[in-house]
């Protein structure tokens, strides 16, 4: 009789803790919080944050959500906020509104977000991104071998609003994803490719202004940034037209 | 199109040698249990052979493969020393300790025997052991000398089979495209590639397929070498500019 007691009790603490793992860590976001309790957490967990208005609440799914806003030092800058362990929580937050790559999702390149927040004062009137990789060539122990140079372009326009937010295309993402993959291959098929680097692709971005000439976002570039949970940013380069290839005219 | 990829690639040939060697390591045990008087307990029989694969072995790559040799019996030494301890017991398990450690050889064995087995079946200078299937393929322009363009299925499953293989003259190809550095005036010589095939069933070929701007080039990245073959026909058409 007591035996069976025991089990019961058990059982329901059983399910009481999984219930409790389930709610803390698998259940629905809840609503996203106002501006004011969102400027008033990023003051408290980053104080240089300096948070004065957010201008938008910009949902990437349901667990991930850009927050632009401007400071009280007149930054133009970035909240990345994701919905971790039963709260919203930022993840990080940047008082540069420089460009950056958000690996939403790091293993799925099509989840990917190219986020910025273009201080007015640049007067960038668009840019132009850029997915490259290096040509080049190598033979080793006699075997040639050719790498083809890659660059892709999209074009985005700033006028209207100073922050935005792209997905890479479905061409940026397939490339990226076979190149990832074709990499994890290899390193489990040989040690043969640790002679050489691996030939890595990067995104760029070339800022224009109104004139269509190349432009520096001299007020965007500078400030600080913080992190709390673990986010995958990559900065972007700024390039320079010397460094894109143009198709030869016949 | 959605971006989530599934292109699960895995190699039958050697999936099927392992389990081969682990029938043989299964056969040799239950042997050495029948034959045994006292019978020890079969959880603690695997505990000892695994830990009696345990040990130092010299790799090194032959065939494109990675060859291990056991040299030093390292788990059946420390079994040895954890066992003797009490009377009689080393006596019991010192057979499946060393089975553990000859499992090693065994392993080395299925994998020699992978290696002609998947050449056979898989060639690998064979441009359709790489690309077998072309029903969610399409062709991706990753340089701005490339034109708007899309697959031609149909031509490049007819052209496949009769490919012929050329060498990659890969500094001439550098050379001829870098004609001078300052220039950033530049038709890359392979400005496409095509993305969404599948290698051979159970090959576990993973490559990279650029196409060369006559459409008539593929050039194929596998994980050792690269492979360069030229068509009859363009594999290519050109999307018509609205």
């Amino acid at each position: 009789m007591k035996k069976r007691l025991w089990l019961i009790v058990i059982g329901i603490l059983t399910l009481a803790v999984l219930a409790i793992i389930y709610w803390f860590y698998f259940s629905k976001p809840t609503s996203f919080p106002t501006n004011g309790r969102l400027i008033e957490e990023m003051n408290n967990s980053f104080p240089s944050a300096a948070a004065s208005e957010i201008q938008d609440t910009i949902s990437v799914d349901d667990h991930n959500v850009l927050v632009p806003f401007i400071s009280k030092n007149d930054d133009y800058s970035l909240s990345y906020w994701v919905w971790k362990r039963h709260k919203w929580r930022i993840a990080s937050i940047d008082t540069t509104g420089t460009p950056m790559l958000w690996k939403v999702d790091r293993n799925h390149p099509s989840s990917y977000r190219v986020v910025w927040n273009i201080h007015p004062e640049d007067q960038l009137s668009y840019a132009a991104f850029y997915l490259r990789k290096d040509r080049g060539y190598h033979i080793i122990k006699g075997i040639e071998h050719y790498e083809p140079g890659v660059q892709m372009m999209t074009e985005v326009s700033f006028e209207e609003k100073s922050y935005g937010m792209f997905q890479l295309s479905e061409e940026w993402a397939a490339f990226m994803d076979s190149l990832s993959e074709f990499g994890a291959a290899k390193q489990e098929d040989t040690f043969y490719y640790r002679f050489f680097p691996e030939q890595y692709m990067s995104i760029g971005w070339i800022p224009y202004d109104e004139q269509h000439h190349e432009a520096y976002p001299e007020r965007s570039v500078n400030g600080s940034g913080f992190s709390n949970e673990k986010v995958y940013l990559d900065y972007l380069r700024i390039l320079d037209e010397s460094e894109i290839e143009i198709s030869k005219q016949e | 199109m959605s971006g989530i990829n599934i292109n699960y690639t895995f190699n039958i040939i050697t999936v099927l040698t392992v389990v081969l060697a682990w029938s043989v390591i299964a056969f040799f045990t239950y042997r050495i249990y029948k034959k045994q008087m006292v019978k020890p307990k079969i959880w603690k029989i695997l505990i000892v052979i695994l830990a009696g694969l345990f040990s130092f072995s010299i790799h090194w790559k032959m065939f494109n493969a990675l060859i291990e040799f056991a040299v030093l019996p390292l788990g059946v030494w420390i079994l040895y020393q954890f066992l003797r301890r009490k009377n009689g017991r080393w006596q019991v398990y010192r057979p499946y300790a060393w089975l553990g450690f000859f499992a090693n050889y065994l392993f080395l064995a299925s994998t020699l025997l992978a290696l002609p087995i998947h050449e056979v079946i898989y060639p690998k200078d064979d441009p359709t052991t790489y690309i077998a299937n072309l029903n969610d393929a399409s062709l991706i322009t990753i340089h701005p000398s490339g034109k708007e363009a899309s697959l031609d299925k149909e031509t490049l499953l007819n052209e496949l089979p009769t490919l012929d293989q050329e060498g990659v003259d890969s500094i001439q190809w550098y050379e001829d495209t870098v004609i001078d550095i300052d220039l950033n005036e530049i038709n890359e010589r392979f400005p496409y590639q095509l993305i969404g095939t599948s290698p051979k069933w159970g090959s576990g070929l993973l490559s990279m397929i650029y196409i060369e701007a006559d459409g008539k080039g593929i050039l194929l990245s596998t994980t050792n070498e690269q492979l360069y073959f030229r068509a009859e026909k363009s594999v290519i058409e050109e999307v018509e500019q609205k």
